[in-house]
């Protein structure tokens, strides 16, 4: 085998840039579509509970009574089947993904860290994106 | 005769993408017999139809298997539109078969990867595996995630996908066949990948048909079938022919499936060029009835989805027969005689995919 | 769009003869699977050609029955054999590999047989 058969391939990794990223100093860039975590506006919700009752893994939790929405990050798939029956529109998809957490939490209510020391706009205040570290 | 001493193969080793345990009984370096142990990885997958309904099946059914993810959830669709008697719209059918052909190219580079890191020649595994990234970032761009992609419902699609990201996917593809055809030439035209795959596991046409071989492992030994050639689901607009080769040894196999990525890039062409425009889904109301078989063609070979429903919003029984299954029984054949430095090569020919065959 | 399933009937009796005169026609086994409901329970056999056309049986079983294994016909059929028998609990004598009950390691012995039916009572979801 002579230097003809893999020796563009060689050029082009010589001199071309590297296909890694060098995480997590450099954060990933996600596309518009990346199906991250989902999104809660308690604004225009009106505790239908539908959304419990359709998410495959039971993630998020309705308490009609006191209006309280729950979801736990850790079961939540990202299918995003519960948006699609939402009829208010209080749920959406972003692309930020809940970053790995290092400690035991209830499972309810977990704090997360940030990717390289940002914050995630718009998730001050959600169930599962607090501000204080543990 | 020689000392008789049994090699316990696996379910940790190197080589192998998933879990599978072989006994293997060795006379002198030579392998006389070869009992299989599999069971590892079962979830039992289908007895969950007694507790999600028919809709969230759909999700479960993709988890099956991370590298053929996309071609269960499109068959779990598949088999429901038949229990309904539904049809999906022409858009829908044509981005199907586009996702299921990216599915294909993905899950044989991933082998290749593989094949390339069981000889030892590492740097082909990594090439073979960057040109991967590339159609796992259209599967992002399209559909949200790289590896399960959550876009096949029962009566149609999740999701659309823009003109302006089509003509990006045909762009990308065509940028990637030259550096393809490099790949393609170290595989096929470098001595030592030929000194270690030729000859190896032969098998002729008949006895790759009666003992139940699936997909690659038929077409590498001369026969013709490819699932695909049914004519169903949007396939019956493209033309094509199954990609056969005639050696029936693991050279012949690694043809086939190089062949097939281009075959495939040529099919995703054609069905964007084809791409109607209209809706992307058909509304499905009430319960399904009845029973429906569907066959189809996966990365790996033909695979069978079975369902059974009674009127009420649960499946009664859900079944999926993967290819890797039926192609269990010809690997148990082929290993008889090799030398036990050849098993990683023999067991890494037939695509084993075990988290499919356990469910 | 697939149609749905259409299938012959076959009884235990004839089950091995038949597969033979599949065999002499050229058709292979492609799957073999067991269906427990609440009201039946069944097997289907399913044989395929080499020009993509297919036939399926239909066999009615009870629980606990013994059945002619056709792996004297088709090697391969031992494996689903085993996995019937391992999962749903039917006995099949005459298996060419019998692995008696350790082809998947499950926690309880034939797990499919327990049917919850979810119309029957409040079956929770997780």
């Amino acid at each position: 085998m002579g230097l003809g058969v893999m020796g563009k391939t060689v050029m082009r990794n010589l001199f071309g840039k590297p296909a890694t990223v060098m995480y997590p100093v450099v954060k990933k860039e996600f596309y518009p579509t990346t199906r991250g975590s989902i999104l809660y506006d308690e604004s225009t919700c009106n505790y239908c509970t539908l959304c419990a009752k359709r998410c495959p893994s039971q993630a998020i939790t309705v308490d009609r009574a006191e209006k309280v929405w729950r979801i736990d990050r850790k079961r939540c798939l990202t299918c995003n089947f519960c948006i699609s029956v939402c009829n208010k529109d209080s749920l959406s998809c972003v692309q930020e993904y809940a970053a790995p957490v290092v400690k035991e939490f209830d499972s309810w209510l977990f704090q997360a860290e940030r990717i390289a020391g940002e914050k995630i706009e718009g998730l001050e205040g959600q169930e599962g994106f607090s501000d204080k570290d543990a | 005769m020689g000392k008789r001493t049994v090699v316990p193969f696996g379910p940790q080793h190197p080589v192998l993408p998933e879990p599978i345990h072989l006994d293997l009984v060795l006379e002198d370096e030579k392998v006389v017999e070869a009992i299989p142990s599999i069971g590892f990885v079962h979830r039992g997958l289908e007895k969950l139809v007694e507790k999600r309904d028919y809709q969230e099946m759909a999700y479960v059914s993709e988890r099956i298997c991370g590298i053929c993810s996309f071609v269960h959830g499109h068959g779990y669709c598949e088999t429901l539109e038949g229990l309904f008697q539904v049809e999906v719209p022409d858009r829908a059918k044509f981005l199907r078969i586009m996702w299921g052909e990216l599915s294909r190219m993905h899950s044989h580079l991933l082998w290749l990867g593989l094949m390339a890191d069981a000889f030892g020649f590492e740097s082909l595994f990594m090439q073979a595996w960057r040109l991967r990234e590339k159609i796992l970032d259209i599967f992002e761009q399209t559909t949200g995630g790289r590896i399960i992609h959550s876009v096949c419902k029962v009566g149609g699609l999740w999701r659309d996908v823009p003109e302006d990201m089509l003509k990006k996917i045909v762009e990308t593809l065509e940028g990637m066949e030259g550096e393809l055809q490099e790949l393609a030439n170290v595989f096929l035209k470098d001595y030592t990948v030929q000194k270690r795959t030729q000859g190896l596991g032969k098998m002729s046409a008949e006895e790759a048909f009666e003992c139940g071989a699936m997909g690659p492992m038929l077409r590498g030994s001369g026969v013709a079938m490819d699932m695909r050639g049914l004519g169903q689901s949007g396939y019956e607009h493209l033309k094509f022919d199954p990609v056969v080769e005639q050696g029936g040894d693991c050279y012949a196999r690694t043809n086939v499936r190089i062949r097939e990525v281009f075959q495939s890039i040529d099919l995703i062409k054609q069905a964007i060029g084809l791409m109607p425009e209209g809706s992307i889904e058909n509304k499905v109301k009430g319960s399904p009835e009845g029973e429906c078989l569907v066959r189809m063609e996966q990365p790996r070979g033909q695979v069978i989805y079975y369902a059974k429903a009674n009127g009420t919003r649960h499946l009664e029984r859900f079944r999926v027969r993967t290819p890797t299954f039926a192609n269990i029984m010809p690997l148990l054949n082929m290993l008889p005689g090799c030398d036990l430095a050849d098993v990683p090569i023999l067991v890494l020919t037939i695509d084993p995919c075990i988290s499919c065959t356990e469910r | 769009m697939f149609e749905r399933l259409e299938t012959k009937s076959v009884d235990k009796a004839g089950l091995v003869e038949k597969a033979k005169e599949l065999r002499q026609d050229s058709y292979r086994l492609i799957q073999l699977h067991c269906v427990k409901t609440v009201t039946e329970m069944f097997l289907i056999y399913s044989f395929e050609k080499m020009d993509y056309e297919v036939v399926h049986y239909r066999m009615d079983v009870t629980e606990g029955e013994t059945l002619p294994s056709i792996s004297s016909v088709y090697t391969h059929a031992c494996l689903y054999e085993n996995e019937t028998n391992e999962l749903f609990g039917l006995n099949i004598s005459g298996m060419a590999i019998d692995f008696k009950g350790t082809f998947y390691e499950t926690a309880k012995n034939h797990a499919f047989t327990d049917i919850v039916n979810p119309q029957d009572k409040k079956v929770s979801k997780s």
